[in-house]
């Protein structure tokens, strides 16, 4: 019984951790979104550049890939459950791949990919001290280091479910066509007449959420930082735990919201 | 002008000296960790418990985070460790605050870097390779130069300098000494401190004023 106490005390304790970092990294977004203005500077469009290109562009390929495997996959299951039946198909289609698997699969890539990666970045730049040397020559380190990651980590995280959700239908039509015999457009026009303007834009909203709790969350993890070099992999891993929490929640409140 | 009145720290229970402007001061501290918070607390980044730090006449703590930022263009600020953004090659980081602040982009300050470079003594042929380089594979007396360098760039009213002396050849400490001398020659008032814990490295600097620290306390 005492045993059981404690865990619960310890558990209650890492809720209250977590939900302490869930509300100063909304702090830091907000502090960063009212520096947004600052992407349009030289250096700072520059960091925002290179942070498009090794979030969004370098995931493209492996993206779009694992993409048409999980439309491929579906089509399969799907195939082997109802039999040939090209309307359920393109409904199941639009059910698993747009509305849940591909916002949320796109994310986790760029949470294994990149939020690690600005996480330890920007965790390694603050025990090196430059962070401070930034601020030293008057350059705000939100402005500097912060917004334009989150502002391309949201374009990518926003264009990669596009991609993920493209290469799923395209990938899971291509297989139901070549080796189940649906004719490739029938089946197009199905998934047409499944999918609506509000299933693509709740899709798209999904991807909008997950990007900006992904970048908040690297960014925040990555900036508590202080001096020693221990603390790296520590926030690293505290930022890819935050965002796997915080996106499967909003996703599921997404989805009750929208769907319920 | 760089003022610390009756400022108190961690480190320090009493910091009160003025570096005057045109002039070059030195202050030496009993360790690299006073060093160190003594600089941070003179540039905005470690509030001091009690006092007031000002600079070019201009209360560092008294006006917000964003007027720090303000003031601290207007100071140069040459880093013991350089300083510099990893992520960044040589050139990038020279011309980083001159790129930000201005809208300078690197290939227009191209000329005035060179020129820089050619008055610490780096030959022609090599400034190509060091402006190239990242920050990472460069010896402590590059990351020293390029700290200078960029710091210059901004022609700052006033340089603070962290032991940027310490460990260097002293032909190359020279060097950078007559870097420092020659923008203080031709901006007339720019007040110079230079920070250290080794009084001996700060010979080539040659400062009007010393000050050392003296327990918990640093005095005029």
């Amino acid at each position: 019984m005492g045993a059981l106490w404690i865990d619960f005390e310890r558990i209650g304790r890492g809720v209250l951790r977590m939900l302490g970092h869930t509300r100063d990294t909304a702090r830091m977004l907000r502090d960063a979104v009212g520096r947004m203005g600052a992407v349009r500077r030289g250096p700072v469009l520059a960091v925002f550049s290179r942070q498009v290109y090794f979030t969004g562009i370098q995931a493209l390929a492996v993206t779009t890939a694992v993409g048409a495997v999980i439309g491929i996959v579906t089509i399969t299951q799907v195939a082997n459950i109802v039999g040939v039946n090209a309307v359920l198909t393109g409904r199941i289609l639009v059910w698993i791949v747009v509305r849940e698997l591909g916002p949320l699969l796109a994310a986790i890539f760029v949470i294994a990919r990149s939020s690690t990666a600005v996480a330890a970045e920007l965790a390694s730049m603050n025990v090196s001290g430059e962070v401070r040397a930034l601020r030293a020559m008057g350059i705000d380190p939100i402005s500097y280091l912060i917004a334009p990651r989150i502002a391309a980590v949201v374009l990518s995280v926003f264009i990669l479910t596009f991609y993920f959700q493209m290469a799923a239908v395209f990938g899971g039509l291509s297989l139901a066509s070549l080796v189940l015999r649906d004719p490739f457009l029938a089946q197009l026009r199905n998934i047409f007449s499944a999918l609506k303007v509000f299933e693509i834009s709740v899709s798209l909203a999904k991807g909008l959420v997950f990007g900006v709790v992904i970048a908040g969350s690297a960014c925040y993890h990555g900036m508590r930082v202080q001096t020693s070099i221990t603390e790296v992999p520590q926030v690293t891993t505290a930022a890819v735990m935050q965002s796997l929490v915080l996106i499967v929640a909003a996703d599921a409140a997404i989805t009750l919201v929208s769907f319920v | 002008m760089i003022e610390c009145r009756g400022v108190r720290t961690d480190s320090f229970d009493d910091l009160t000296f003025r570096a005057a402007p045109g002039e070059v001061t030195a202050v030496i501290t009993a360790s690299d960790d006073d060093r160190r918070e003594l600089l941070e607390t003179l540039l905005g980044l470690c509030r001091p418990r009690s006092g007031e730090v000002r600079i070019l006449d201009e209360d560092v703590y008294g006006r917000g985070a964003s007027a720090t930022l303000g003031l601290m263009k207007r100071v140069g600020v040459v880093w013991n460790g350089g300083g510099a953004i990893s992520n960044l090659n040589v050139c990038e980081n020279i011309t980083l605050p001159l790129w930000y602040h201005r809208g300078v982009r690197p290939g227009m300050a191209g000329d005035a870097v060179r020129a820089l470079l050619a008055a610490a003594g780096m030959r022609e042929e090599r400034v190509r390779k060091f402006l190239l380089s990242r920050p990472g594979d460069l010896a402590e007396h590059d990351l020293r130069l390029l700290s200078l360098v960029r710091a210059l760039l901004m022609e700052p009213e006033a340089v603070v300098c962290e032991s940027i002396f310490e460990g260097l050849a002293p032909e190359f400490a020279r060097a950078l000494a007559r870097m420092l001398d020659d923008y203080r020659a031709s901006h007339e008032g720019t007040t110079v401190l230079h920070i250290s814990s080794d009084e001996a490295s700060l010979a080539p600097a040659q400062p009007a004023l010393t000050l050392t620290q003296l327990g918990r306390e640093i005095h005029s």
